[in-house]
């Protein structure tokens, strides 16, 4: 205990204690009383990391995570704590607080997936210019993975994360999240990569709201929002939004701006991709032709399998909400070369099939997409719902960068 | 105002549109004949033993002389039953209602055809209950709704058989890149009469899905539309808690389509193109209960 008082005081910047930080003190002594090493006479970023983090670096995630677990019985103990963390975390290392955000934390106490994207984010602002551009890219697309979706029951990584509805919870987070995306942006206005972050992350907030944005776009200027009626009772069954009820209008343009400033930016390696994205954003617009003329060029500029992938997939979309239907299927075609088993290509193009009135044909696309579905891979999931299979490995490359 | 949706997405406005080459009708016919799955009931009762001669059908309000196709009870059956194994089932239920509905196999005769598909971000064919259980990565395990509904309604029928679709799932669709629109244009072509029974689930009293799953406009919107779909192939949608028995109903169903008559009429008086909307009744007198396809598109 002898070792907690002066670790307190030093990381309370020399005042005397509070009455929390009076409540931590147990809870502390428990969790440092883990380390092997001696306790730290200072938590600057130049001193010996916190014997907590040391452990945690040497990859005692469980062991630190069910300390903090054991600990944390009561609300006020986790309310001083995370108050404590934060003031100290700030002083850490920006990767090493980050990672340890995102990892052992979330198994023991309420630090958000903002939280986590929050220091991913701000931490990254720091880091700038004096990192290796590898372990800057680990980071920075560890936070992308955040942002795209969580772990989900891959398991092990962040068993706190997903104890519910994983999903769902992130629907949330990626509100908040945003705002701390938005504020690293605005120190780094000029990193493509952050505003690629930007931008993905604002296009799935939008995505919940797909149709009340298809419906807003396609009549902007309707004032009053429209009524389905059941014909046979004349009950009103659902109520379309108006403009000014949803709330994807703005959201969309701020989307598309970050989109067409990475596209332009002249990266080779982030343009094919906001290219991909401005075009789903242009079509959700309306402007289908724009759209297809992006992903044109995404077609001539990317070798990214799963990248040419959805651009084929997109093009067929457009192609076929136009009624352009041989090209439609020609894109649906093209897409199933390179990713067979993919259905987001396959169902599609059954229905355009049909459409072709070639109903044979198309029920023997859903017959064979049936058959080899067992292990089919879509790189639509990743687009929409968030890059799962990339998450784990980032964060390995993380902890690695940490040794 | 009815049915403004359907005119308010580009989706929809072009997919309504009829192909540029058109060649044969895609509705399921025989010749130039068109076939209808005919439901009579009188309170809960299938109402068996009717002739053609009972039956008016209009065609775009023009009578029309039909035949009986296949007597009740007459045809094989092709059951499919479509379950939902996405994230949120509750494995609890999904094991439950997996092994009940399996089950009803047995009450099919044996010229019928039983086959069961399974949806969480793929669709997929299953031959055994032990395939229905949750995918053990997360990206499998979203909801295709749209996609599971479109497989079913591009599947082909075959000739002399009749063919029931039963989609059991909580929720909707997370993952599918076709439009949920579409799915009326496959509705109007596709020759199975689908029935969707949505299993109530406790976790959706809670703030899923921005807190509004269930009564948003949005929710709303995609729950009329679901409706809209299975009507249009003569099925009905259902709604059953979490504890309800989705077997029983698909035992209901199966009985209640081996009591179906299949229609027959060429259409006669009508013009040949474009949407053309069916309309049975019974003729004789008493309280009958006459559902059937609202309709089908002609080229």
């Amino acid at each position: 205990m002898a070792l907690v008082a002066p670790f307190l005081w030093q990381s309370s910047g020399g005042r005397m204690l509070s009455r929390h930080n009076r409540l931590l003190v147990p809870v502390l002594g428990v969790v440092l009383s883990l380390s092997a090493g001696p306790a730290p006479s200072s938590v600057a970023q130049t001193a010996p990391l916190p014997p907590l983090v040391q452990r945690y670096i040497n990859g005692e995630h469980g062991a630190v995570a069910a300390a903090l677990a054991n600990e944390l019985q009561s609300k006020q103990q986790t309310s001083a704590f995370r108050a404590e963390l934060q003031r100290r975390i700030r002083d850490w290392s920006a990767p090493i607080a980050a990672t340890f955000v995102l990892e052992a934390s979330a198994a023991a106490f309420p630090v958000s997936p903002r939280d986590a994207v929050e220091m991913l984010a701000l931490g990254r602002s720091r880091l700038a210019g004096n990192v290796t551009a590898s372990f800057e890219l680990d980071w920075h697309l560890a936070a992308i993975a955040l942002l795209q979706g969580p772990p989900g029951r891959h398991g092990s990584l962040r068993p706190g994360f997903d104890n519910d509805w994983p999903s769902g919870r992130l629907v949330f987070d990626r509100i908040g999240l945003l705002a701390e995306i938005r504020i690293a942006r605005d120190r780094f206005p000029h990193d493509a990569r952050l505003t690629l972050a930007f931008g993905i992350a604002n296009e799935q907030g939008l995505h919940q709201y797909s149709y009340t944005r298809a419906v807003v776009l396609a009549n902007p200027e309707r004032s009053r929002p429209t009524l389905i009626e059941d014909g046979a009772t004349g009950r009103t069954v659902a109520r379309v939004p108006t403009d000014g009820e949803a709330p994807a209008r703005e959201q969309l343009e701020t989307t598309v701006r970050a989109f067409e400033e990475v596209a332009m930016s002249g990266s080779v390696d982030l343009a094919p991709t906001a290219k991909l994205h401005l075009g789903w954003m242009e079509r959700f617009r309306g402007r289908h032709e724009v759209a297809l003329r992006l992903w044109r060029d995404v077609l001539e500029t990317s070798k990214d399998r799963s990248t040419r992938f959805l651009a084929m997939v997109f093009s067929g979309r457009a192609f076929m909400e136009t009624a352009r239907w041989d090209e439609a299927a020609e894109m649906f075609r093209a897409a199933l070369t390179l990713e067979p088993r993919a259905q987001s290509a396959a169902v599609p193009l059954a229905a355009v099939l049909l459409a072709q009135n070639r109903a044979d044909d198309a029920a023997r696309v859903i017959e064979r997409s049936l058959e080899q579905a067992a292990d089919a891979r879509d790189p639509w999931w990743a687009y929409l719902r968030g890059a799962f299979d990339e998450w784990p490995n980032r964060l390995q490359a993380l902890r690695a960068n940490l040794r | 105002m009815k049915r403004p949706a359907l005119a308010l997405t580009l989706v929809v406005a072009s997919l309504m549109s009829p192909p540029q080459a058109a060649q044969q009708p895609v509705f399921r016919t025989r010749a130039d004949a068109v076939l209808v799955d005919v439901s009579v009931r009188e309170g809960n009762r299938p109402v068996l033993g009717l002739l053609a001669a009972d039956f008016e059908l209009t065609d775009n309000k023009v009578g029309q002389a039909v035949r009986l196709a296949m007597r009740e009870n007459s045809a094989p059956l092709d059951v499919t039953v479509v379950i939902d194994t996405s994230e949120s089932i509750d494995p609890a239920v999904l094991a439950r209602e997996a092994a009940k509905l399996l089950d009803v196999r047995s009450l099919l005769k044996s010229e019928d055809r039983f086959r069961v598909l399974a949806f969480d971000s793929v669709v997929r064919e299953v031959t055994t209950a032990a395939e229905l259980a949750p995918a053990p990565d997360f990206e499998r395990r979203h909801t295709a709704l749209w996609q599971a509904l479109g497989a079913v309604l591009l599947q082909k029928t075959a000739p002399d058989r009749r063919r029931l679709t039963l989609v059991v799932t909580d929720g909707m669709d997370t993952i599918s890149m076709i439009p949920p629109e579409l799915l009326l244009f496959l509705a109007d072509r596709s020759d199975t009469v689908v029935d969707l029974v949505r299993v109530g689930n406790q976790k959706w009293a809670g703030a899923q899905y921005g807190g509004d799953f269930g009564t948003s406009d949005i929710d709303r919107y995609f729950s009329w539309l679901l409706r809209e779909v299975v009507e249009r192939t003569g099925g009905g949608y259902y709604g059953i808690p979490s504890t309800g028995d989705s077997a029983e109903h698909l035992r209901e169903a199966i009985q209640e389509f081996r009591s179906r008559y299949l229609l027959s009429y060429a259409p006669a008086g009508v013009s040949t193109g474009g949407w053309h909307e069916i309309k049975v009744r019974v003729k004789k007198p008493g309280r009958y209960t006459v559902v059937a396809r609202k309709g089908y598109l002609r080229h």
